[in-house]
């Protein structure tokens, strides 16, 4: 039995075999996730284009800075999101970990550096134990993450039980920073695609956590552990959620615990609209961090609309439903590998 | 058709002892609360009962929908039962002359949030999360426009029957046990339950077996988004008011409570009271860790132990992987 990423590919079209369920070809799935990507970036451009029009004094850097600051934690939830529902998983407790990473990173973290990053790595071993948990005893990930929210918004109450704190001094320089020719947000949000691009969809490694959500039986096949490819990718989540909690930090220089939960059901808005598929394997980094940002922005650009806020929320529901429906219809048209 | 009788033996087999274990689990935490009390209290038992009707409503709606397979949950349930509870008190005008028109209305806007439901997941079909998010999503979106982001007064003869206590026990309870009673009839007795069940296990196999898997769908989504509008109807009776956040537990406590009541989330079996006495133990735990002083955040740490604690024991107990 040979062992390598490749195989897993190949593998993959003859999971019929093994698994008893069908995969698609490699070959076909391209297409869609071009068209995942191309809604979400679409979304974005147009969105970015209308806020300009409506407010041409947001085309410049502190106003850029100043939109995109709630979009940063949104983008770093977001992809975390991603990579869990990229192994076939959901994570119902993404919210509350950037809570609890953010209230870390205002309190240990300035006091006790060490302790701070101390609980910030043992936050990442908690997501690497959830994974372990669900593959090993194969239960849905969706009720170990739920239980694992308790968890977290538990433990970020202990530490901090009422919103408070201060960014560390180095963060806030950090955040502050300028950067030449575009906004350090813009930097930060690019940079993101680009790495979790590159780990997703350039790197071999990548393949092989693709390779779990898209076709167990096939990874199995090529001789690698799902075990540890689950734990990997929800490492890399860990991670994530880890970067998130202090983005928010630096972005709003507080703790608060609860801020971050309602992040998770946008998360889900923002992973299928970014071109991602619930049932795993097909995952679309550009197109996530596109949607991430465009689903930030919206909120102000209905805002400068003058439509009232209470809007915002139907308004993201209805685009979930148009963004997802221009993939079905394209598909009622034979422009798509259609099931 | 010996399909379909081997499931029903199967389904009744294995449902006589499910309801035992969260049962056993309510007990204990409630002679743990007395314990801690010092004295043997009824009261203790009786509020958290009222509460725990409330979730087992919701739940029993959650477990329906989960029980379809396919890694179904329906996240709309809060967001419903606050539409729920703003329509009828908008309808109302916070006068009792048309009550029962509101109550009405109120089921009737659960109803159209289920056939939404139903429609993104069959007619466009949105996995289920997204669909019953979007839903959600809109129906919030409602009762921010219905109430202007503040609370609605609601009619004053739904929170006065809501109070109306006989030691702790209110108004909700034989409500809720009558709703119970009538969904366990359903998934128990009829077509419904097989159909349900036999999809559940398999989505396909079900399909060729001839069970109209796209009516089953809607009418499940509908059954459930209805059943959380009567929850949020009466919860808006026992809190006095529509509260735009008031549903904000349900979410996570209807799931918990299918959890703890030892159901499988992976779809394809249901019981009712083991997961009406799945609530009952969340309702009790959180009620024990308050009596003994315990802060919020125990509170929390507890309940998610609990959820995680008592899959890994059920997924255990049966064997499976």
């Amino acid at each position: 039995m040979q062992r390598g990423p490749i195989k897993v590919v190949e593998s993959a079209g003859s999971a019929v075999v093994y698994g008893g369920f069908v995969v698609e070809p490699a070959s076909t799935k391209r297409h869609m996730n071009v068209s995942g990507a191309a809604t979400a970036v679409g979304l974005l451009m147009a969105i970015c284009v209308l806020t300009v029009i409506a407010r041409p004094d947001v085309a410049t850097d502190f106003g850029v800075t100043l939109l995109l600051g709630p979009a940063l934690p949104l983008v770093f939830a977001s992809l975390a999101q991603m990579v869990i529902i990229l192994v076939g998983d959901f994570d119902m407790g993404v919210g509350y970990a950037i809570g609890l990473v953010n209230v870390i990173t205002a309190t240990a973290l300035v006091t006790h550096p060490w302790f701070g990053f101390g609980l910030m790595v043992i936050v990442v071993l908690a997501y690497v134990g959830m994974g372990a948990i669900v593959e090993y005893f194969r239960i849905p990930a969706i009720v170990i993450t739920l239980g694992a929210s308790f968890i977290w918004l538990g433990v970020g109450l202990s530490i901090q039980p009422e919103p408070g704190g201060s960014a560390p001094g180095w963060l806030e320089q950090v955040g502050n920073a300028t950067l030449p020719v575009i906004p350090e947000g813009v930097y930060i949000i690019i940079g993101a695609a680009i790495a979790s691009w590159w780990i997703l969809k350039v790197w071999r490694y990548g393949v092989v956590l693709r390779g779990l959500g898209n076709s167990r039986a096939a990874l199995v096949n090529s001789g690698w552990s799902p075990l540890a490819t689950r734990m990997a990718a929800y490492a890399l989540a860990g991670v994530l959620v880890d970067l998130g909690g202090l983005l928010t930090t630096s972005v709003t220089t507080s703790a608060d615990v609860n801020a971050s939960a309602t992040l998770t059901l946008v998360t889900f808005a923002v992973v299928i609209i970014g071109g991602c598929q619930f049932r795993g394997g097909i995952v679309e980094p550009v197109g996530v961090v596109a949607a991430a940002v465009a689903f930030s922005l919206l909120a102000s650009l209905l805002a400068f609309w003058n439509v009232s806020s209470s809007w915002n929320t139907a308004v993201e529901g209805l685009i979930l439903v148009l963004a997802v429906s221009i993939k079905r219809i394209a598909q009622w048209f034979g422009l798509l590998w259609s099931r | 058709m010996s399909v379909r009788i081997g499931l029903a033996q199967q389904r009744s087999r294995k449902h006589q002892v499910r309801w035992l274990f969260p049962l056993a689990a309510a007990v204990l935490l409630w002679i743990i609360a007395c314990v801690v009390v010092g004295r043997i209290s009824v009261g203790v038992l009786l509020d958290n009962v009222t509460l725990a009707s409330f979730v087992g409503l919701a739940a029993v709606a959650q477990m329906l929908v989960i029980a379809t397979g396919e890694g179904s949950f329906d996240l709309s349930i809060p967001y419903v039962m606050v539409l729920a509870a703003f329509v009828s008190g908008a309808v109302s005008g916070g006068a009792d002359k048309y009550l029962v028109v509101a109550v009405v209305a109120g089921l009737a806007a659960g109803v159209g949030a289920g056939v939404f439901n139903g429609a993104l997941v069959v007619g466009l079909r949105l996995p289920p999360i997204v669909a019953t998010l979007a839903t959600g999503y809109i129906a919030y979106t409602l009762v921010l426009l219905m109430g202007g982001g503040a609370q609605l007064a609601i009619a004053p003869a739904l929170v006065s029957v809501s109070h109306r206590s006989w030691d702790g026990l209110t108004f909700a309870l034989p409500v809720a046990i009558v709703i119970w009673a009538g969904v366990a009839v359903l998934r128990g007795q009829g077509r419904y339950g097989v159909y349900l069940h036999a999809m559940g296990q398999s989505r396909a196999a079900a399909a060729l077996a001839g069970v109209p898997v796209k009516r089953m769908v809607v009418w499940t989504f509908v059954l459930s988004a209805t059943l959380a509008a009567a929850a949020g109807i009466l919860l808006s009776g026992y809190v006095g008011g529509a509260f735009p956040d008031m549903g904000d537990p349900y979410l996570i406590g209807s799931v918990a409570a299918v959890v703890v009541g030892g159901t499988s989330v992976s779809g394809g079996e249901s019981a009712v009271a083991a997961t009406v006495f799945g609530a009952l133990t969340m309702a009790l735990l959180v009620a024990v860790l308050e009596l003994s002083g315990a802060g919020a955040n125990v509170q929390d740490i507890a309940e998610g132990a609990l959820i995680i604690g008592v899959v890994l024991a059920v997924r255990h107990g049966s064997g499976r992987r």
